[in-house]
């Protein structure tokens, strides 16, 4: 209920910047094609009210309640849900402190370091979950952080 | 050819993952504004422009601000002056870094101290005029510059920034910031030398404006907690000086600021407290003596002029924000305790004084909305009380702040009435009838009204601004060396126009246009009264690019000489080798036709923003 409420608040509050939720939106979508090129619908749970926002719009993204049941996992600032049995599903994080943190389980992610947007995969956890990216996407691939 | 570039901005078409980045990093520093648009007309220099700008100190930055100009005054301190007067009063500006009010207490401005502060550490700067900063507590003013510091939610990582210029000035900045998991830290460091174009003044003495300055600066926060703390100091050669013949042969300004600030946010109440410690020493030499005030009589110190200022500033506020359907509102209340103390030596005078102001406020800043927040009605009032721990008598005042803030299609309408007063520098009271200034503790504040009309109409890609501003203030002080500081009786009117023009090709590519042109009652040119500036902002790959030019005309002085016209044309552009290294280039002023600031002691006029090309490099790691 908490995260419905934080969401309509939040979508008062973001309409003045729509372009940032609309390209937070496409960044999203190429990574989630990128990640599961051959799904047609993909089951998201976010722990950020302001990426749910982004999320809500694309087609093929369905926004589930419990971490259990998504197939793609964004958590923010919280790494206490990460139990092994999530780890073996496809962790982002928005955060570069939790990636670092959790480089284990967390396979990469799009966050804020050095006061600029980034995006991250790491190389081995890539390779756990047997995804090849796309050629330009290659640029984003680390092997250490 | 010579503004080629200037009217080439480049359009991005691909929307590949990397240029994604740039254009949410471009949007999102759009939306980390914090602006009230009730509290008079916002002007934003976003990150984004910052670093297109590579801008690296404050002046390059209020140099932009439309109908003002940010001149330098005769003894190596910049000061605003509003199209077509001369300087303004020190005390219609207060600075704010966050919530901390950087306002000494002896000149009630942030301007003798900050004027040239460093900005590698800004995230970004709001800028309000024809404000009367209730919405914002504290002392009175209007026009306030809030300084807005980089979060280290966004910035955690470290940075380095070195700067070298042509005439010879070199700076370092230095960040690191980070977060935990209750709280997050920022740390910065800072060191310049800055030099300048030394023009002749006479055979012997050539125009020495240099200055030295160092800035540490840290901010803690732990869940609703947080803390800041800052250190600035600065030095500055003297200029031109206040001598009798504006030949100075030695003198300058040393002065530092300490600061903490505690604030505590629990749901919609914030809690503060800060603590302020300034000193400022500024001491003059001339080749025909210093005036200075010897018991009533104008004497001329011909070996030692010499101040020093020392503040102390407790303060203490708390405001809490309502939320009622669509009813807002802020109310607060504020306690300040500020001291300045002065010693002077004047050749064989000596002088050893002080005084204490306490000052108690309460305000409110009440909002409602109207049909879906289509209309907003602004209210705001504000009571201040002073009390000095001498004679002075105590003081009473308020402020009246009230508007209209219509949006209809793509259109917003604002129109606002301000009655509020401008606080008086305590230098000016006290001591009574030493030296080095005779002063007048029965000084009434500068009063004003003040009636500001503006239209926004947004498209898709553009936004056009027109407004419109008409002042009349009273109680202007003034100074004669028989007479000391006094009231002027007469009313002083001002009109101002002002256009902003912004178009967006992208988010990464735009342009910024601004016309202004201002008459006050007097029929006055004491400086250009009118004035265009042009940006154009754009990025492509690894390059950024940005190009100005700032238009001021010309005038001719009350007492005789003509000022030309200026065109300072300047251009900066970065290369990024890496998303971590990037290396800029700046030319300012390349045709070295810039505004002149003239004086009305001297026939000379002096370059404000000198010629110069300035090398960037920026490393984060």
């Amino acid at each position: 209920m908490i995260r419905i409420i934080s969401l309509l608040f939040l979508t008062a509050l973001f309409v003045y910047s729509e372009g940032m939720i609309q390209i937070q939106k496409e960044i999203y979508t190429q990574i989630l094609s990128a990640l599961l090129p051959k799904r047609r619908s993909i089951k998201i749970w976010a722990q950020n009210p302001r990426t749910l926002l982004a999320l809500q719009n694309i087609p093929f993204v369905h926004i589930v309640s419990k971490p259990q049941k998504a197939d793609v996992l964004i958590i923010y600032k919280d790494n206490r849900i990460l139990s092994p049995q999530i780890c073996n599903k496809i962790v982002l994080s928005e955060s570069y402190r939790l990636i670092k943190q959790k480089k284990e389980c967390i396979l990469g992610g799009f966050f804020w370091h050095k006061g600029r947007p980034n995006i991250i995969f790491l190389e081995q956890n890539l390779y756990k979950h047997h995804i090849r990216l796309p050629k330009e996407m290659e640029q984003f691939i680390e092997d250490e952080l | 050819m010579r503004y080629f570039a200037l009217f080439l901005p480049f359009v991005l078409l691909s929307a590949d993952l990397s240029t994604l980045l740039q254009k949410y990093k471009a949007s999102s520093d759009l939306s980390a504004l914090t602006k009230k648009e009730s509290a008079g007309i916002v002007q934003v220099f976003t990150r984004q422009e910052l670093e297109a700008m590579q801008a690296y100190t404050l002046k390059d930055v209020l140099k932009l601000i439309p109908l003002l100009h940010y001149t330098i005054a005769p003894n190596n301190l910049y000061l605003f002056s509003l199209a077509s007067m001369s300087y303004l009063p020190t005390n219609i500006l207060r600075i704010y870094i966050d919530d901390h009010d950087i306002t000494s207490a002896t000149f009630t401005s942030a301007l003798p101290i900050w004027s040239d502060m460093p900005i590698e550490f800004v995230d970004h700067i709001e800028i309000y005029k024809a404000s009367a900063s209730i919405e914002f507590g504290n002392e009175p003013a209007s026009l306030i510059i809030r300084i807005y510091t980089k979060t280290p939610e966004r910035d955690s990582g470290n940075k380095l920034r070195a700067i070298l210029d042509s005439k010879g000035s070199k700076g370092i900045d230095f960040y690191q910031a980070d977060t935990t998991d209750k709280g997050s830290y920022f740390l910065y460091a800072h060191g310049d030398l800055l030099r300048y174009k030394k023009e002749r003044r006479t055979v012997r003495y050539r125009i020495d404006r240099d200055s030295d300055d160092t800035l540490f600066f840290g901010k803690f926060t732990h869940q609703s907690q947080s803390i800041e703390a800052a250190h600035y100091h600065t030095h500055r050669h003297p200029f031109l000086g206040y001598g009798k013949a504006l030949i100075p042969t030695g003198g300058g300004l040393g002065a530092a600021h300490d600061y903490v600030h505690y604030q505590y946010k629990k749901k919609d109440t914030t809690t503060e407290f800060s603590i302020d410690s300034l000193t400022y020493d500024r001491s003059y030499k001339d080749v025909q003596g210093v005036y200075y005030n010897d018991h009533g009589h104008a004497k001329l110190a011909q070996q030692e002029w010499f101040t020093h200022y020392r503040d102390t500033i407790f303060y203490a506020g708390i405001h809490h924000d309502f939320i009622w359907r669509d009813f807002e509102a802020t109310v607060g209340a504020l306690f300040k305790n500020k001291k300045s103390a002065q010693k002077g030596k004047f050749d064989s005078l000596r002088s050893d004084a002080s005084l204490t102001k306490q000052m108690y406020s309460l305000y409110s800043d009440l909002r409602q909305y109207f049909s879906n927040h289509q209309t907003m009605f602004f209210l705001s009032l504000k009571g201040d009380l002073y009390r000095f721990n001498t004679t002075i008598p105590q003081r009473k005042k308020l402020i009246i702040r009230t508007g209209l803030i219509y949006n209809f299609a793509h259109t917003r309408v604002k129109a606002s009435f301000t009655k509020s007063y401008l606080p008086i520098e305590m230098y000016r009271l006290y001591p009574n009838s030493t030296a080095p200034y005779i002063t007048n503790p029965y000084l009434k504040p500068l009063s004003y009204k003040l009636l500001h009309l503006e239209s926004i109409y947004n498209a898709k890609n553009w936004k056009f601004c027109i407004r419109y501003s008409y002042k009349q203030a009273k109680n202007f002080v003034h100074y004669s060396p028989s007479q000391g500081f006094y009231n002027r009786k007469d009313l002083i009117y001002l009109q101002v126009l002002e256009n902003e023009w912004r178009y967006y090709f992208d988010p990464l590519n735009f342009i910024i246009l601004n016309i202004y042109g201002a008459r006050n009652s007097r029929h006055l040119h004491y400086s250009p009264d009118f004035g265009i500036n042009l940006q154009t902002f754009n990025q492509w790959e690894r390059w950024t690019l940005y190009n100005e030019l700032i238009y001021k005309n010309g005038y001719e002085k009350k007492r005789g000489g003509k000022i030309a016209h200026s065109l300072a044309y300047s251009i900066a552009l970065k290369y990024n080798f890496t998303p971590d290294l990037a290396l800029g280039l700046k030319a300012q002023n390349i045709t070295d036709s810039g505004f002149r600031q003239a004086f009305s002691q001297i026939e000379q006029s002096v370059e404000v923003y000198d010629r110069r090309i300035m090398a960037n490099v920026e490393y984060t790691f």
